[in-house]
């Protein structure tokens, strides 16, 4: 029933013996004291009867006392001397004995008890290394976890932008297909007055050679004047596949050094269909050092700034790209007299899917897309807005060097 | 947990005074050495700070032969109350064979006596004694005071408990022979189990608490030593 961790416990309850009391350092200088006051000898003696401390002879006959304050005596003192002074002998004895016992008893306490708390304190302190292993273990794992939803988040959010880059693309076809079937159509009905005019020339031949001169020069300036315009059409149509095909090259992947001006050009005329009639889109290029990047990308944050600002400006209103160098930077600015942006929306422009339009107008990657390409080119982006004035968003490109 | 010394026909028992600071344990212990015969205890032995704080213990032997010549003795410590010394308690209570719960009545003390007896619970537990197996007396302390818990409220409180409860004034010695009359009772039980203190040493469980107290029926514990049979002692 008893566990006994700690054998000195026992301690507490234990007797002592004379001998343990009476340290054997100071047993000398006891011998010393108590030959000063028998002259005649004396003996000490434990209650088991082992001798302690002996002087003279013919003890046997001597008087003798108990020594010790408990109910049974620890030892005995006898000597050739009075009773009065043996019993006050033994007073002084006892007095030393107590206070040897209340010493010792002390010590072991303390040191049982200090032994207790070491050892609470070592449990304490396995538990709190275990405790300590644990939350290690739950680290490693929350960031073995982190990891993995980063890396959910990051697909999700590739295929969002793929998601957004098709809907441009979709977008931008539109655009393109209106602007390509204009020319297509004038070019078709040039092609029918010229097959009609040739249906002419051949009826007027069979009828001689006077009367197909003159229709020939009847026909002829219109007709020159036909196949201009019909060529100017193709030549519409070519620019336009050309700028499709500089904007479809988003997903080449390969760095070129490019003429910022040429980009932004291209922008406009591909983003151009796309706004609204009222609003005036205005190109101010200043002469610009060579930049090296991804064309494909640059385009695109171009082309999201912007349908942005358009999207700002609503039915009419201006938008001006404008392109300046300054220092080691190419800075190109796309300022709009549109809505602004309010001053609590602000600094979450960037945020991926933040947005303050209504859904179907897009998802809220525009900027986003917009600030990666930026800052993949080691540049920044600034933003200018005043609710109501409008909003000026300057990219920082640094040129490149060497 | 009693020791029992077959070759030297001896029983050592220990009994602690527990509860929480200045509730009155050391004075039961002073008060219970007055009341007893001379020849029955030995001398109190006290561990104490300058200011009377019990540092380490509190020591009272007591002692009795019975019929069969069997020496009961009983060893009564007091734990240091104060709530930093509770390794020291723990090693006090160890190896106990009955307790008294010395609690304070004033009403501010009651928040103490409660923390203190779930104290005396769980260092029980530590120690490895079975606390609803062990003997065990509650006194309510300090009755001479103004603002104590009344009488009523204490009876009903503990009424639910299989333990006795004693209303003293040490100070003034009423009640700590009753809760130490009423913890023999008790501890006399667990004692006859183990050792057949009735059938085998002829005490019964009167005679016990008679010789504890009064030397009834038992003798003084002084005997003659071995060795010194020639001595004549004074």
């Amino acid at each position: 029933m008893t566990i006994m961790a700690n054998p000195t416990i026992d301690s507490v309850d234990r007797d002592w013996s004379l001998q343990e009391l009476l340290p054997r350092g100071e047993l000398a200088r006891l011998r010393q004291a108590l030959e000063g006051v028998f002259n005649g000898g004396f003996r000490v003696f434990s209650a088991g009867g082992e001798p302690l401390l002996e002087a003279g002879a013919g003890c046997h006959d001597w008087p003798g006392v108990e020594l010790g304050s408990d109910l049974e005596p620890l030892g005995y003192l006898q000597a050739d001397a009075p009773a009065g002074v043996l019993q006050g002998v033994a007073g002084l004895l006892n007095l030393l004995l107590q206070t040897a016992r209340r010493y010792q008893t002390a010590a072991d306490l303390h040191h049982a008890a200090m032994q207790d708390d070491y050892e609470t304190l070592q449990a304490k302190h396995i538990a709190l290394q275990a405790s300590e292993e644990r939350y290690r273990a739950l680290a490693a794992d929350l960031e073995q976890r982190v990891c993995e939803q980063v890396r959910t988040i990051d697909q999700r959010q590739r295929q969002l932008y793929q998601t957004e880059k098709l809907a441009a693309v979709g977008q931008l076809a539109a655009g393109v297909a209106h602007e390509i079937n204009n020319p297509i159509g004038f070019i078709r009905s040039n092609l029918s007055s010229a097959a009609r005019y040739l249906a002419e020339l051949n009826s007027a031949q069979a009828e001689g050679p006077q009367r197909a001169t003159e229709e020939l020069s009847e026909l002829l300036p219109d007709f020159s004047e036909l196949v201009r315009e019909s060529q100017d059409g193709v030549e519409r149509v070519a620019t336009i596949v050309g700028d499709l095909r500089e904007f479809s090259r988003v997903d080449r992947g390969s760095e070129e050094v490019v003429d910022v001006n040429q980009l932004v050009r291209t922008v406009c005329t591909m983003t151009g269909p796309q706004i609204g009639e009222d609003i005036v889109l205005e190109q101010d290029l200043a002469p610009l050092p060579p930049l090296r990047c991804e064309p494909g990308h640059l385009s695109q944050a171009l082309c999201n700034l912007v349908l942005n600002a358009a999207q700002a400006v609503g039915a009419s209103g201006r938008i001006v790209v404008r392109t300046a160098a300054a220092g080691n930077e190419v800075r190109v600015a796309v300022a709009d007299d549109g809505c602004g942006i309010e001053g609590a929306v602000l600094p979450r422009i960037f945020e991926p899917f933040f947005t303050t339009r209504e859904v179907g107008q897009g998802v809220g990657l525009g900027l986003t897309v917009c600030n990666d390409v930026v800052r993949a080119l080691g540049g920044r982006i600034e933003v200018a807005s005043v609710p109501g004035d409008g909003s000026i968003f300057t990219l920082h490109l640094p040129a490149t060097t060497g | 947990m009693a020791d029992y010394d077959q070759s030297q026909q001896r029983l050592t028992v220990k009994l602690v005074y527990y509860g929480p600071a200045l509730s009155g344990k050391t004075t039961n212990l002073l008060r219970l050495h007055d009341l007893l015969h001379p020849q029955l205890r030995g001398e109190l032995m006290s561990l104490e700070t300058r200011n009377d704080r019990t540092l380490f213990f509190d020591l009272l032997p007591l002692g009795f032969r019975t019929p069969s010549g069997l020496v009961v003795r009983l060893k009564l410590f007091t734990v240091p109350g104060q709530v930093q010394h509770d390794s020291t308690r723990k090693a006090v209570l160890s190896r106990a064979d009955g307790v008294v719960f010395v609690a304070d009545s004033q009403v501010t003390q009651r928040i103490n006596n409660g923390e203190s007896f779930e104290n005396l619970a769980a260092n029980a537990a530590r120690v490895g004694l079975a606390f609803e197996n062990l003997p065990l007396v509650v006194q309510f302390n300090k009755r001479d005071l103004r603002d104590i818990v009344p009488e009523s409220e204490i009876r009903e409180t503990w009424s639910e408990t299989p333990w006795p409860v004693v209303l003293a004034c040490a100070a003034r010695g009423d009640g700590v022979r009753e809760t130490f009359t009423a913890l023999l009772h008790h501890a006399y039980e667990a004692l006859d189990g183990e050792f057949a203190l009735a059938s085998r040493h002829g005490a019964e469980r009167s005679l016990f608490v008679g010789a504890v107290l009064d030397g009834a029926g038992g003798s003084p514990v002084g005997a003659a030593p071995c060795g010194a049979s020639t001595l004549r002692v004074r």
